[in-house]
């Protein structure tokens, strides 16, 4: 579904981004992790178009990214940037709308996927309501949905548990769960390498903008890249109901 | 209760109407509307009317431009006024006026104000930076607007023309006395003109609540629709400054006038702020001869004495209003 082919982008320093090469099929979520820098935002952004690459491309279902239109662009796949602020106080159902400003819907037919939206992110209670009245965890479930609501066949999502407790991270990433199961290609930058090993079916671990291991998650936080990527150890325990670590950092070397 | 949009549009024409009859009825010839002489006739056909249009027009134009400045630029502190345009635009025509390049009444003066506003516009989205900040965007403003105003006072400073001040006032202090159709035909063209840009980018300024990232990827084609709103803001902007002059803060209290009666979202926003920009000139112009001697004040002051403790009021408040930040 996505395909990545010897992708390259060029930063200041050092590139970004180097010869990442990588598919993914759809009906899954897919954790992107690394250290600070690593390439994760970066990735996202180049996939969504908003980064032009300096070699390499993105395709989806065969297509070339960048050679679709704006408007194509827009129903194939949805962004969630990690720090998103709506400038003015409006309502949650009029933010949700946002996402379906570029789609030829009928008035009925964007009422109903408004409202399925709205049931699935749990926000029908919230959808009158302005979002200065809203808390973290419930805005946050509001951007959410606005980047749900055209049914993407790609929904990206740029550390979307950030800022919010331990219950609304659950929650966000149950739902991004439940949009994988529905035949979505979810890509998520995920810092908490718990919850990406406990909801994530497969992980892509960048390392200094390359790409170091894709696959499921017990493959990808091995010791050895755990130690290359994030300089650190860890004890896994893991049981029925999930999974649970203890970094540390690594032993000094002489 | 609470009023829907429509309902504070009605109002808003209900409140112009009535304002209206007071502002057509100002004036030191008393007028008998259901028995015009020949004098009475005249007064109200080339004064009266013409001047109670173009307050309309340019309260509309001006209401128009400040809303979609503050959705464009994510910005609530946004003015034409405040950020320059008005001033670039004021600065082309006081040149090709005073020099003499252009007539008064000429097609050419709003395309060189459109032009010498979308200057400024751009000037101050530079020296702003791509972030767009707030602070940042109004201190470019008071420094094109600034640059403008002293490249104004110099032109007309070193012009041999004793009544070069009298006609630079004109300019900078916006004044409605004196106005005829003729000013109202270069206004109406861009009022047009601005709000059918307006119009086409209307779903850009909604998506706008959120970052231009995400806005880059919901679909729009940024810059093209992005380059409209600012040229219907410099055409709206031009057509007013052409016809009264400057007139500051109609395009910022317009659209805070409607945020303050609870319409938040960015379309309401938007149209309401025609209707309030209106109501708000008309309002002003009345007071302006209320308070006038025998000499008219230029509403321009009265607009600055009514605006910039408004100012002041919004900048003190983004400190408590955790949603602006």
């Amino acid at each position: 579904m996505l395909s990545i082919q010897q992708l390259s982008l060029a930063g200041i320093r050092r590139p970004r981004l180097q010869q990442v090469q990588l598919q993914l099929s759809a009906g899954q979520l897919v954790g992107l992790v690394g250290a600070n820098g690593a390439g994760k935002s970066s990735l996202l952004q180049v996939i969504a178009a908003l980064l032009t690459p300096s070699a390499g491309e993105v395709r989806i279902d065969g297509t070339v990214v960048t050679s679709l239109a704006p408007e194509q662009r827009a129903q194939v796949m949805a962004y969630l940037p990690q720090y998103e602020q709506p400038q003015w106080d409006i309502k949650v159902r009029e933010l949700v709308d946002i996402g379906l400003l570029h789609h030829r819907l009928s008035r009925r037919q964007r009422q109903l996927q408004l409202q399925h939206v709205l049931t699935a992110c749990d926000l029908l209670q919230l959808a009158e309501r302005p979002l200065s009245t809203l808390s973290g965890g419930e805005r946050q479930r509001a951007l959410l949905a606005r980047a749900m609501v055209g049914q993407p066949k790609l929904l990206l999502c740029d550390e979307p548990t950030a800022a919010l407790d331990i219950q609304h991270q659950l929650q966000t990433l149950q739902l991004l769960q439940q949009q994988a199961r529905q035949g979505q290609l979810v890509l998520c930058c995920m810092h908490d390498l718990s919850l990406a090993a406990r909801y994530c079916d497969q992980l892509v671990l960048l390392h200094e903008g390359r790409l170091l291991e894709v696959g499921a998650p017990a493959t990808v936080l091995s010791d050895a890249h755990l130690a290359t990527a994030f300089g650190i150890q860890a004890q896994w325990y893991c049981d029925s109901s999930g999974v649970a670590w203890i970094p540390q950092p690594l032993p000094a070397t002489d | 209760m609470t009023v829907t949009a429509r309902g504070w549009g009605w109002l808003f024409i209900l409140l112009a109407v009535i304002l209206s009859g007071w502002h057509l009825n100002q004036g030191a010839a008393t007028v008998n509307w259901l028995d015009l002489n020949d004098l009475q006739y005249t007064i109200v056909m080339d004064i009266r009317l013409p001047r109670w249009l173009l307050v309309l027009a340019n309260g509309m134009a001006l209401g128009l431009a400040g809303a979609a400045l503050q959705l464009l630029l994510r910005n609530p502190l946004a003015e034409p006024g405040l950020i320059g345009v008005s001033s670039m635009s004021a600065l082309v025509t006081v040149t090709l006026l005073y020099f003499g390049w252009l007539a008064a009444f000429s097609w050419w003066l709003p395309l060189a104000a459109v032009a010498g506003g979308l200057a400024g516009l751009l000037l101050v989205v530079l020296l702003a930076g791509r972030q767009h900040d707030i602070y940042r965007i109004i201190l470019a403003g008071v420094a094109v607007s600034s640059l403008a105003g002293s490249a104004m006072g110099l032109i007309l400073y070193l012009a041999p023309n004793p009544f070069a001040f009298q006609e630079w006032s004109q300019w900078t202090l916006g004044s409605l006395a004196n106005r005829s159709w003729s000013h109202l035909g270069l206004l109406l063209p861009c009022l047009l003109i601005g709000t059918l840009l307006l119009w086409w980018t209307r779903t850009l300024l909604t998506a706008l609540t959120l970052s231009e990232q995400t806005v880059a990827t919901l679909g729009f084609r940024l810059v093209s629709q992005r380059n409209g709103v600012l040229l219907a803001v410099a055409v709206l902007v031009a057509g007013s400054v052409v016809s009264v002059g400057i007139i500051g803060f109609v395009g910022l209290l317009a659209p805070h006038l409607v945020r303050l009666l609870g319409q938040e979202h960015p379309q309401r926003v938007l149209w309401l702020s025609a209707p309030a920009g209106a109501l708000l000139l008309l309002a002003m112009d009345i007071a302006t001869r209320l308070i006038s001697g025998a000499r008219e004040l230029p509403i321009g002051i009265v607009a600055a004495l009514v605006g910039v403790p408004l100012l002041v009021a919004l900048l003190f408040h983004r400190y408590q209003r955790r949603f602006y930040e």
